[in-house]
Formats: structure tokens, sequence, C-alpha cells
């Protein structure tokens, strides 16, 4: 499944403190389709997820989503419409459950909240534990939430940073179903991790990002994850994720 | 309309969270409790006239533990990174900013109330007739020093060891608003007290620049 980019990138350069960060990068974010952004620790990833998440400002180049370049209007809808999953949970240790999805879901304006809260519960296995503060919650069962949580303004677009760190099997197994029914439903996903095996039968395309600069860019399918460790080991002279 | 309902949405969540955390609530209160009670036992009542002193001790504490309370503000947010979770709603970044100062307004409010409270138990500090001058003076200069310290707070979410600096680089700032408060907490104790006098122009002043700048300023101060 193609089309239009909902979210892309191009010609984006980035600076941090006198060092380049970024160096003319190009992506492209289509509907239905999982783009798998692979890199070693310093490459690059996290800024270019801030970037595209509006957390951070691009130093040179142009974000495009839904063909507009984004100013700060567009930057208000992207958020609008973007779910962002990392490896921190973004949630209220103190809050339970259900009061957590309430909040963020009435700071998105979702429409009735209370029930929207109450699906996305029973979608993620948490609905028995509703009332229970998020604290006492284990990792898998934050992590679970936290998917809830960005599920409530139902995204088009979703950016996953490392969502399988901490995850059990079983939490990762889940992850992977459920990436895998967001995209059957016309979602762009861009996935950053190293976790390869669970992802790469349903990823689209991968990027390989090193030293700032995309260094390959593929189409997913045909692709094994040997012959992925291999190029990953080719263009970045570095063994490859797990 | 938006706007109020995103300030109400996270004023409320702050508030629900500040209930089960406690623990910058019953910090800042404890200090300026056990504050008040060293400053019992080491003045003496006969040699010191509270009531035309006091009012610089009494903003001294204020200040010391509002800014244990402020500083957490956002500080509480980065713990599992939900500052971020803030910021990529599609919300209003001023109305973020405008929810965390109302509960911080509200808080030092509070916390006045009851060290005007334990004064008068404890230093016989007498409000008497200018309770209602002396409220209107507080919540004036109160809400200064919230605009600022919430603003404050924001910028140093992120620092490491930023609750440490907070009150160092927060304090110059307050420097002509403190004058202002004690100079006014004294006049609005005393008969006579006038409503358009020049240092409650300047609280007002201070008030209207700080809080309009911080809900302007505010997306630069959270922002990479």
């Amino acid at each position: 499944m193609s089309g239009d980019p909902l979210l892309s990138v191009s010609g984006l350069s980035k600076r941090l403190s006198g060092r380049a960060v970024l160096r003319e990068v190009n992506l492209n974010l289509l509907p239905g389709q999982l783009t798998l952004l692979l890199g070693p620790n310093g490459a690059g990833k996290t800024t270019l997820t801030r970037i595209l998440t509006t957390l951070s400002r691009p130093g040179r180049g142009v974000l495009t989503f839904r063909g507009s370049r984004t100013t700060e209007s567009t930057r208000v809808r992207l958020r609008a419409e973007l779910g962002y999953i990392s490896h921190q949970t973004f949630l209220y240790a103190h809050l339970t459950a259900e009061e957590n999805l309430l909040f963020f879901a009435r700071l998105y304006g979702v429409p009735d909240p209370a029930s929207r809260a109450a699906a996305l519960l029973e979608e993620v296995g948490l609905a028995g534990v509703k009332d229970r503060v998020v604290g006492t919650f284990s990792r898998g069962m934050q992590q679970r939430l936290s998917l809830a949580r960005v599920l409530l303004p139902d995204p088009s677009l979703l950016i996953l940073d490392e969502p399988y760190a901490g995850l059990d099997p079983e939490g990762s197994r889940r992850l992977t179903g459920l990436m895998a029914s967001l995209k059957a439903r016309h979602r762009a996903l861009l996935l950053v991790t190293h976790e390869m095996e669970d992802c790469l039968p349903i990823a689209d395309r991968v990027v390989i990002l090193h030293r700032g600069a995309v260094a390959w860019e593929g189409p997913a399918e045909g692709l094994t994850v040997e012959g992925l460790k291999a190029r990953y080991f080719e263009t970045t002279g570095e063994g490859g994720p797990s | 309309m938006r706007f109020i309902k995103v300030v109400a949405v996270l004023f409320l969540k702050d508030f629900r969270e500040e209930l089960r955390r406690k623990e910058d609530v019953a910090a800042s209160f404890l200090f300026a409790l056990l504050s008040l009670v060293l400053f019992a036992f080491a003045l003496d009542p006969t040699r010191v006239d509270l009531n035309e002193t006091g009012s610089g001790l009494l903003w001294l504490v204020v200040l010391f533990a509002g800014s244990l309370f402020m500083s957490g503000s956002f500080r509480k947010e980065t713990e599992n990174g939900t500052l971020y979770a803030l910021l990529l709603s599609p919300c209003d970044r001023g109305a973020l900013y405008v929810g965390k100062f109302l509960l911080n307004f509200l808080f030092l409010l509070a916390l006045e109330a009851l060290l005007l409270l334990f004064a008068y138990l404890l230093l016989d500090f007498r409000v008497s007739d200018g309770l209602p001058a002396l409220g209107a003076v507080w919540a004036l200069v109160t809400f200064g020093y919230a605009a600022v310290g919430t603003l404050f707070s924001a910028l140093l979410a992120q620092v490491r060891g930023g609750h440490v600096i907070f009150p160092i680089l927060l304090f110059p700032i307050l420097v002509p608003l403190v004058i202002a408060a004690a100079t006014l907490t004294e006049q609005a104790l005393s008969p006579g007290f006038s409503w358009g006098n020049q240092w409650l122009r300047l609280v007002g002043l201070f008030d209207i620049l700080f809080f309009t700048a911080s809900v302007f300023l505010f997306e630069f101060a959270v922002e990479e």
C-alpha cells in the first residue's frame, strides 16, 4: 500500500553543540507502510525522531506534513495526528491507568473520553486493573498502557522509538501484532529498534542511519534477518542489531 | 474555550497528583512551619516588634517554602517523560504554562494563609483590620512570584541539579517584588492604606509583564 507521503523530510541537517548530528537526510513515511529505522548508537536516530515529532526544530531542510511544509499551525495539526512511543512510558505513576487515559483523552480533545478509554483498556488487556496506580504496574503493563495512550486520538502516524525495551516475549509479540494491525488500517509507522527478528516480517522499508546520514535504504521485501545484518555491517562497520 | 479547557484539565491532573504524592506539599508546609518556630525562639518579643519587622521575615519564609514547591512543577514531568507527552499534545503550549501556574498560585495562597495563622499563634503577628488590604496585596505579589517561578521551573526542568539552581536564578529577579511585598505588607497593616500607592502599581506592572511574557516565552523555554 502506498500513496503520497504523510510525513516527509528532505535535506534535513542538524547540528548540536557544533557537531553535525544529521546530514542531508531524506525520509518519507507513507500510509499503510512500516519503515524500520536502524543505526548504531549516536547515528542520529533520536534527533531525527525528535524532529519528526516536532519536539525539536530542523537546522536545515524541510519537514512536510500531508504535502504542506510545516508551519506553526501545521505542527499543531501534525501533533494531533501523531502517536509517539519511546522507551519512556509517558505515564503518571501516581495516577491510575484509567485516570492517565482520561487525562490524555481530554488533552487531545477526544470525544467521549470515558468510553474511548474503557475501550482501549479492554483492547490492551488492562481493563481489570484500571483503578490501580500505574506505579504498581510491571514494565510490560506500563508499555501496554502507553500503547493505549498513544491510540487515544486514533493517530494516522506512529513513531515508535525502541518500544521493545523491557518487554517480555508475550509483550513483544503483542506489540508486533498491534503494529501489523495498525499498518493494515492504513497508518504510517516509523519503528526505531534493534530488534529485527520480530519486526522485519511486517516492515516495508528499511533505512540504515550512520553518522547522521542515510547509509542505506531499500525495500524490506526479500530481506532476511541475516541479509539485513550483513547489510548493516557493510554500511556501518559495526555488528548488527539483534 | 479550548485554551481554558486545557488549563482546567492540567490543573485538575496536577492537583490530584500532588494530593497523592504529598512530598513537595509536605516539605513546603513543614519548612514554613519550622521557620516560624525558629523565629519564635530566636526573636525576643520584648525587644522586636514583629508587627513592624515581621513582614520581611514572613516574605522570606514564603520565598523559600514556595520555591521548594514550585521548583518541582515541571521537574516531576520529566520522571517518566510526561513533559514530552504534554508537548506532543495538539494544544496551545501557553495553556500548559497557565495550568501549572494556576496550581502554583493557589498553593502559595494556601501556604500564606497557613503562615499568617501560625505567625499569629507563634509570633503574635496581628492582622486585625488590615486583612482585606493584606489579602489583596499578598495575592498580587504571589501572582507575580508564581508567574516567574513557573517559567523558571520549566526552564530548569531538564537541567541536572535544576532544583538547586532554581532559587539562585529566581531570587535576583524577584528583588523588586520582594521589596515591594515587605513594604506593602507593613503599609497594609497600618491605617490609611492607599490603593493607588506606587508600590502597588509596581507590583501590578510586574505581574502583567512577567505573566504575559511567560505565556509567550514558555514554548521556547521547553523546546530544545
